[in-house]
């Protein structure tokens, strides 16, 4: 069954970039719309929750593929955090 | 007023519980965003403030009253050439050219594993060398300040938390 979309365009377009990403949304009750968690939430994984209304939608939107880019289980393009 | 972004990083409460969201948003961090990684709770705040430090306190305050710890402020002041670099809108190899002491006269030395391959330079320093020769804005520095004092503070266990906003309203103002 589809999920249902987040009613802020640019907080959808997060959500479906983290499930592109290999992120599982879980819709749950409150404030919070749903939990975003990284295809390693069966052990130490990334979790990410999605609010219903922040008070910023685009500050938010841009935080959660923040949080989606820093997931240390993706797989790496680059790691180049060495110093020398 | 300015928006300010900064991260506090938070433990103590269990992002699995139901109400791990609500508590936040009823304590006043609906302009955070709350991610569970590497073990820690990170509450990514864009924070309308009149001043950074003002923006931090009340964030602060705002983690404990949800009933979380908080652990440290985030972009830390601690920080690596690769971080110079991205803070300061420079290359890598401009970077080691000033910390090898072949182009940059007075450059702050590491404060941090000094003796690895990885040091660490503390942003202060860092920030205000580049303030003197207009590398970087007077604003880095004092936000560099802001939160080197939270962390200071944060580091100190017993530092009771009245005088987190002390501290920092004077590292602001310094």
């Amino acid at each position: 069954m589809p999920r249902s979309r987040h009613p802020d365009k640019e907080i959808e377009q997060a959500v479906a970039y983290a499930e592109e990403e290999g992120w599982t949304l879980v819709p749950i009750k409150g404030h919070a719309w749903g939990r975003l968690y990284c295809a390693h939430h069966d052990r130490d994984g990334c979790k990410v929750s999605v609010w219903s209304t922040p008070k910023s939608t685009g500050n938010h939107a841009r935080a959660l593929v923040r949080a989606v880019d820093r997931c240390p289980h993706r797989e790496r393009k680059e790691d180049n955090d060495e110093d020398s | 007023m300015k928006t300010h972004e900064f991260t506090i990083i938070a433990s103590g409460l269990n992002p699995e519980a139901e109400d791990f969201e609500d508590r936040f948003f009823d304590a006043g961090c609906d302009d955070a965003t709350l991610s569970f990684q590497k073990g820690v709770i990170i509450i990514e705040f864009a924070r309308e403030a009149v001043s950074f430090s003002k923006a931090v306190t009340s964030a602060y305050r705002a983690v404990l009253g949800a009933g979380a710890t908080v652990e440290r402020v985030e972009p830390d002041y601690l920080v690596s050439l690769s971080e110079i670099a991205e803070r300061s809108g420079k290359t890598r190899q401009a970077i080691s050219l000033y910390t090898n002491g072949n182009r940059g006269e007075g450059f702050p030395a590491p404060v941090a594993r000094v003796t690895s391959n990885h040091p660490l330079w503390d942003w202060e320093e860092v920030a205000g060398w580049l303030v003197e020769r207009n590398a970087l804005p007077k604003e880095e520095l004092v936000r560099a300040r802001v939160v080197k004092e939270a962390n200071l503070h944060l580091d100190a266990t017993d530092a009771p938390a009245d005088n987190f906003v002390r501290r920092l309203e004077a590292a602001e103002a310094a």
